[in-house]
């Protein structure tokens, strides 16, 4: 399975933009196998940045899945208690 | 008229005199006071691990802008500083406002003694013995006679002073003392007042520099990012590693084939 990984990081507001794993490849995988591949890429990204990351999946335009990482807080929120996500589409 | 002759008055007085001596000494003392409200926020529990590791790495480096401190590394910020609490992992903000205190103490004593001791003068008088221009033996006499008096009478008051003077000497410790405490009391209570004001204000402080601190904290954790998702991705053999930082944006785009 060929992903491309794509991640952006906003300095001023400490958001992760996107966290995006696009699959780019031309293998022709089971829907279980491509699943399973999926999901582990994107744990395993979400691991490097993230204690305990929310994967989901979506589908893009064509039919394609993506896996799209985005955080949508800081890790220092204003509030006492970081709310912070992570979710994988 | 002849050589001049002289005449020696000489008096003794037993000086047996109580003084009395107000004596004050001021003490003026100040202190710096701080006010803190601070804020801590976990991030063991959110951040993944290699990023946490990243972000002490980042922390550590040279060019961070963050100072080493006894507890984890340390970004100052206008009206407080941020601190990443190594031995936590935790960050904290503290909101902090200064000021000095002053107050003052004054010690007062009244001393009080008697100086009971001989004292001695003596003083000369001139005159001729055809009495020319009027200086006669009686007026010698008299001359002599009214200076050994005036010397006695400055010889009395330099001794009470003296006495008064070395007394004060001794005292002036003690009175110091006392005005110190005073200032002390006065100064211990007013840092008190004044450090819970400032930490009220400090309260209402700490959402404005919980801003400025998570900026700079946001700025070392973009390093950190990068540098786990990029050790990551080397060490998955990905290919095509392109990242970039601009307008505030740190980008990164890479291959990965499982």
């Amino acid at each position: 399975m060929d992903v491309k990984v794509r991640f952006r990081f906003n300095t001023l507001t400490g958001e992760v933009e996107l966290f995006e794993v696009t699959d780019i490849g031309t293998r022709r995988l089971s829907e279980a196998e491509h699943n399973q591949h999926h999901d582990q890429i994107a744990t395993e990204l979400g691991n490097v940045i993230e204690r305990h990351p929310r994967i989901s999946e979506v589908f893009a335009d064509g039919g394609e899945t993506n896996d799209e990482i985005v955080t949508e807080e800081s890790p220092v929120s204003s509030s006492t208690e970081t709310d912070q996500q992570t979710q994988v589409e | 008229m002849c050589n001049p002759r002289r005449v020696r008055v000489t008096l003794t007085r037993q000086l047996n005199q109580a003084w009395q001596r107000e004596v004050s000494r001021s003490v003026e003392l100040r202190e710096h006071v701080t006010g803190e409200a601070r804020i801590r926020q976990p991030l063991d529990s959110t951040l993944g691990t290699p990023a946490l590791r990243a972000l002490e790495a980042t922390l550590a480096a040279d060019d961070s802008g963050w100072r080493e401190v006894e507890d984890g590394y340390r970004y100052e910020v206008d009206g407080g500083y941020v601190t990443y609490l190594i031995e936590e992992q935790a960050l904290e903000i503290v909101a902090v406002l200064a000021d000095e205190v002053q107050a003052s103490g004054e010690g007062r004593q009244i001393l009080s003694g008697v100086v009971n001791r001989e004292i001695a003068a003596e003083a000369e008088g001139q005159y001729y013995d055809d009495g020319w221009g009027g200086y006669t033996q009686t007026s010698a006499q008299q001359k002599a006679q009214a200076a050994a008096e005036q010397q006695l009478e400055n010889l009395a008051a330099s001794q009470i002073e003296q006495a008064s003077q070395e007394a004060e000497t001794l005292s002036q410790a003690e009175i110091e003392a006392q005005a110190r405490s005073q200032a002390q009391t006065q100064l211990q209570q007013r840092a008190t007042e004044r450090q819970g004001f400032l930490a009220e204000q400090a309260r209402q402080h700490l959402d404005a520099v919980g801003i400025r601190c998570r900026q700079a904290f946001h700025q070392v954790l973009a390093t950190a990012y990068r540098d786990a998702i990029l050790a990551y991705a080397r060490r998955n053999g990905a290919d095509n590693i392109q990242w970039s930082e601009q307008n505030n944006r740190v980008e990164i785009e890479f291959n990965l084939q499982r």
